[in-house]
């Protein structure tokens, strides 16, 4: 895969595919940043400490069956990581397009956010809750 | 209440041994940390999908909508009240009798 544009990205929220109601993805997989300078150093010495995982996700708002306030709204009360798969196509997993994937929590949901006239967009922010942290697999 | 498989080479509940399969009604937070700890897995169990929005592949309008999965409790119960999926109950297994019919 060349460069591209993001036109088919696929959401997967414990199991139940939300692309056709989202339109924005943003994948952050980070590391502490631990300072370990000591006494007599000239210059700071960093190295990395705990990952973290997060996957943003903005969803147009849905009361439908099966759609995003029913997927999304159960799990607001829940404290069991669900799966949260991400990838660039909706095409299968591949070494040219690979899935974003990790076990998260849904951390805040804001049922409506929106102005007069506006489509009725929500953002859905998932936390690591896992050891594996985010991985990436090809298969 | 779900299925589960013992991972570990451990005694659970003082009677099942390793690979050994058994239903147990856990808490959410019981049955999290004996899954997260590799000490249990959930067996699979059969879904149908409800809704016309893919859950795990499989559409509600599919010729087949249901699939296989092993889910925790909540995220099982997230699906189920969120009206995607149920639980397909497996058949009843037909009783038979070995009496013999009277003359």
């Amino acid at each position: 895969m060349a460069i591209f544009a993001m036109t088919d990205g696929l959401v997967i929220v414990n199991g139940v595919t939300l692309s056709d109601h989202a339109n924005e993805i943003t994948v952050e997989d980070t590391r502490d940043t631990v300072d370990i300078t000591s006494f007599g150093a000239t210059s700071k010495a960093i190295t990395k400490g705990l990952g973290d995982a997060k996957i943003t996700v903005k969803f147009f708002q849905d009361f439908a069956a099966g759609k995003t306030h029913a997927t999304l709204q159960p799990l607001i009360g829940s404290s069991t990581g669900v799966t949260i798969e991400v990838r660039a196509t909706s095409a299968g997993r591949s070494a040219t397009n690979p899935a974003a994937l990790m076990t998260g929590l849904l951390m805040s949901y804001s049922m409506l956010d929106g102005s007069v006239g506006d489509a009725s967009e929500i953002t859905a922010e998932f936390v690591n809750s896992a050891q594996a942290g985010m991985t990436y697999p090809t298969a | 209440m779900n299925t589960y498989k013992v991972l570990l080479p451990v005694l659970v509940d003082g009677e099942y041994g390793q690979f050994d399969v058994f239903e147990k009604e856990f808490t959410v937070d019981a049955e999290r940390t004996n899954v997260e700890s590799g000490l249990l897995a959930v067996e699979p169990r059969r879904y149908r999908v409800l809704v016309d929005t893919e859950v795990y592949g499989v559409k509600g309008s599919d010729p087949d909508p249901t699939f296989s999965a092993g889910m925790l409790i909540e995220q099982e119960s997230a699906l189920v009240n969120g009206g995607h999926i149920e639980r397909v109950e497996d058949a009843p297994v037909k009783k038979t009798t070995t009496k013999k019919k009277e003359d």
